[in-house]
């Protein structure tokens, strides 16, 4: 399926890639297309590929075939630790802090070895700061990473990835298990990542709060891409409806 | 000349399988590394060494009671050290398992020296030196019997895993402790039995190496890395592979010697060791 | 803990340490303490390089090497095959640091590929193919030119190990407390998560495996000059692993104080057993090793805090 150019210059872009798992085929030749600063939501069912389409893109899985272009480089196939450094930053559904560190440092790591770096580590320290502030985490500070709760986790995950100075943004199901509270919270540090011009990539399981504020959503479907357009698009087109019949979930 | 280094690799291959198979059987039922295994052939064939001496029981006669013995040490082992490890999140099991059993290589190897001197021990039975000529190849009469012994053992372990019930429960949970836990099969007892027949399983390897070899309280480490090396050739915890891992080794090496010299046998292996652990860390013949 | 406190705590520590320094290098001016103290000083010095040593890639990376002995061992070979052939002492030490550099560059590096367990046993495997190959090849003896009994008394091996393990200490303190360790911390906590922000494992394994290698190395050389007389295939067995890596694990897993703890009971333990029971010594450090990782993972400096912090919720 071809990739639609939409509103402005893609900063992302996925060519045909494919991942076969001995005789599965967990991404089957998608393609699609990012423009810089807008929310790229990702939703499908259970097992539809997102998260290895993820792992594809962030250098955590080789795909078999196709391409992947960041920011006018082919990073295809790169191993993950330069992908963060050419700027694209993740977070993990299964939120992976680090453990014996406390919640500032495992900011700080983030700072030291990021995109941009800072020289010492006494800059990193003070560059640390606001990403505490952003994502509301202040009052951990000394807390040992390992011990936070599921909230404080993934305001970690998105803090520490932050830190990093990404050029974009993925976030793998950062909403999952929280409350409605605690999701309208998320969403207001989405649109105000968006509003300092960050680009994302989102994966979501919570349907409504996903189409509430991507720009563009993509729907894949056993490892295809079934469906691509606005959100106003998306709910009304029949095959997504069909995909997510009797399929369990919070929307 | 050539079929007689064939001979002994498959000799001497099929006496490692035996040194390793109880070492591959504990990994595969409770994916733990027990270093110490070596310690514990070390010490049945110091059981067969006494049995023999002080009651004059033949070596390949007190199979069952070193067999019988070392079971019961196993449950020991098990209950003071494998238990509590139990205590640990599944991912830090593994690396604190080989801890421990470097642990216990201590205390066993240093009880052993101070029980039984560290002088070396072997069997000399009447029929050690015996040679048959078999198609033209000269033969060890013990090593024809260790082979014999080995075929029995690895037999019937096999018959106890697919026929009876306490086998079929191990071998359900070597595949998922979470699934035969949930058929009601009480994992803490596999463990305990699997356990009594890994060390079990040394303790018989430690009789065919006193009678082939000789033994002393620090040479476990050597049996040791042999059964790694053979569970590494046959993919973790791959029970049916070891023969075949075994065999694999005991050729190679045989190879090595004819090559490079006697002194550089276990070089062989252990190099090996590394670049199929570095390149093929499933295993040999894993598919 | 604030930051001012910890930076109080950080600061009591150099003083502590600078004490403890002050009086091992005042201790043999100003008393006579005799031959056996300063052999037993001088074990425990080689005991602290080597535990932390392996604390290094073992504790801060959470790599258990099992292969330490190979390092050391090529330490003392190469020290005392450079020194016999007419090179200056220091530079010959000098020379075993930077030969088990190129040890753990040729069959180190390989292993870095291994994870966990595969690392563990393959470390063990090449070691011991190394101690087998090293004691076919040199099988006698190897002798220190005659001279050297004149320029080296026993104060100076104690002073020099005693150097060594001061430097030691320092480059560990250094690495672990600079970004470097920030990254090891990171890689041992999550590895994936730590190359999601840029860290690169395999860089930073090495890193420390290499500085871990060319301490392990200089402990040999200065073994060496200690000992004069040296049977290689004695100085490549386990046991050189296994006695730092005890002394890790029973003192506190990534943490500087811990090995220092760890070579302190190590050494008093088989010094006071040595005299009655021999090697049966090894049997209570096992069974005391075996405790301590069931019931306190992180050693005696985890209890030390737990006890603190026991007294202080009391108080």
């Amino acid at each position: 399926m071809e990739a639609k150019v939409i509103f402005g210059m893609p900063i992302l872009e996925v060519d045909c890639v494919r991942k076969s798992f001995g005789g599965l085929t967990a991404v089957n030749d998608v393609s699609c297309a990012v423009p810089e600063g807008k929310i790229f939501g990702l939703i499908g069912p259970n097992g539809s590929g997102k998260t290895t389409l993820f792992n594809l893109i962030t250098g955590f899985m080789k795909p078999n075939s196709g391409k992947v272009r960041f920011d006018g480089e082919d990073i295809t196939g790169v191993q993950a630790q330069r992908i963060c450094k050419a700027g694209i930053a993740r977070t993990f559904q299964l939120s992976k802090p680090f453990g014996t560190m406390t919640v500032f440092d495992n900011i700080v790591v983030g700072r030291l070895y990021g995109n941009e770096p800072a020289r010492s580590l006494k800059r990193a320290r003070s560059e640390s700061e606001e990403y505490m502030l952003l994502t509301g985490l202040e009052n951990k500070r000394r807390v040992t990473a390992g011990t936070l709760g599921l909230v404080d986790r993934r305001k970690l995950e998105v803090a520490r990835a932050l830190a990093t100075r990404p050029k974009m943004l993925f976030l793998d199901e950062m909403m999952a298990g929280l409350n409605h509270r605690e999701i309208e919270d998320a969403m207001v540090l989405l649109r105000n990542l968006k509003n300092a011009g960050m680009t994302m990539m989102v994966v979501e399981h919570i349907m409504k709060a996903l189409l509430a504020v991507s720009d563009h959503v993509m729907v894949l479907c056993t490892g295809r891409k079934i469906a691509e357009g606005t959100p106003k698009e998306i709910v009304c087109n029949e095959q997504v409806i069909e995909a997510y019949l009797g399929e369990d979930h919070d929307a | 000349m050539i079929a007689q280094i064939i001979m002994y690799g498959v000799i001497i291959g099929i006496f490692y399988a035996l040194v390793a198979v109880g070492l591959s059987l504990l990994f595969g039922v409770m994916k733990y590394m027990n270093i110490a295994h070596g310690s514990f052939v070390v010490i049945g064939g110091y059981i067969s060494f006494w049995l023999f001496n002080l009651l004059g029981i033949d070596p390949f006669l007190s199979i069952p009671f070193v067999l019988v013995i070392m079971f019961v040490i196993g449950l020991i082992v098990y209950g003071l050290v494998f238990s509590p490890l139990k205590r640990f999140a599944e991912g830090q099991r593994l690396g604190n398992s080989m801890l421990i059993t470097f642990g216990l290589i201590l205390v066993l190897d240093n009880l052993v020296a101070f029980l039984w001197t560290s002088d070396v021990k072997t069997i000399t039975a009447p029929y050690s030196g015996q040679v048959i000529q078999l198609l033209g190849i000269r033969v060890p009469f013990t090593s024809l019997g260790v082979i014999g012994v080995t075929f029995a053992i690895i037999g019937i372990l096999h018959l106890f895993l697919s026929r009876t019930y306490i086998g079929q429960s191990i071998k359900a949970t070597a595949q998922d402790w979470e699934a035969a836990s949930l058929l009601g099969i009480n994992i803490n007892r596999t463990y305990l039995i699997a356990c009594g027949i890994s060390v079990a399983l040394a303790g018989a390897a430690g009789t065919a190496v006193v009678l082939m070899y000789s033994i002393s309280p620090y040479s476990g480490l050597e049996w040791m890395l042999i059964s790694m090396i053979v569970l590494v050739f046959a993919g973790l915890g791959k029970i049916r592979e070891v023969f075949l891992a075994g065999l694999a080794l005991g050729l190679l090496e045989q190879l090595g010697v004819f090559l490079l010299g006697g002194h550089y046998r276990a070089v062989v292996g252990l190099v090996l060791f590394v670049l199929i652990l570095i390149l093929r860390p499933q295993g040999l013949f894993a598919k | 803990m604030n930051e001012t406190d910890k930076s109080r705590q950080s600061f009591l520590a150099y003083i502590v340490g600078g004490v403890v320094v002050l009086i091992f290098i005042l201790l043999p001016v100003s008393m006579n303490v005799g031959r056996y103290v300063l052999s037993l000083l001088f074990t425990f010095f080689i005991y602290i390089v080597l535990s932390q040593s392996w604390n290094l890639v073992g504790g801060y990376t959470g790599q258990f090497n099992l292969g330490l002995a190979a390092y050391f061992g090529s330490g003392v070979l190469s020290c005392s095959i450079f020194y016999s052939s007419g090179i200056n002492p220091i530079l010959s030490l000098l020379a075993a640091g930077f030969v088990a550099i190129a040890l753990a560059c040729i069959i180190g590096l390989p292993t870095m590929r291994l994870r966990g367990v595969y690392f563990s046993i393959g470390t063990l495997a090449l070691a011991e193919a190394l101690r087998l190959t090293v004691t076919n090849l040199w099988p006698t003896s190897l002798y220190v030119p005659a001279t050297h009994y004149e320029r080296f008394t026993i104060l100076t091996n104690y002073y020099m190990a005693l150097g060594l393990a001061v430097f030691t200490i320092i480059v560990v303190h250094l690495m672990v407390n600079s970004r470097i360790g920030m990254a090891l911390t990171a890689i041992r906590d999550d590895e994936d998560a730590a190359k999601s922000m840029g860290v690169s494992p395999t860089k930073h394994k090495v890193t420390v495996f290499v500085v871990s290698s060319f301490l392990a190395g200089l402990a040999g050389g200065v073994f060496t000059l200690f000992r004069g007389v040296i049977t290689p295939t004695f100085q490549f067995t386990p046991e050189w692993t296994f006695g730092p890596l005890v002394a890790a694990c029973i003192g506190g897993l990534g943490t500087i104080v811990g090995p220092l703890l760890g070579s302190v009971f190590f050494v008093i333990l088989q010094e006071i057993f040595s005299q009655t029971l021999g090697k049966m010594h090894f049997i209570i450090t096992g069974i005391l090793f075996i405790l301590v990782i069931l019931f306190l993972p992180r050693g005696l400096v985890q209890s030390a805090t737990t006890i603190r912090q026991l007294f202080k919720s009391k108080l």
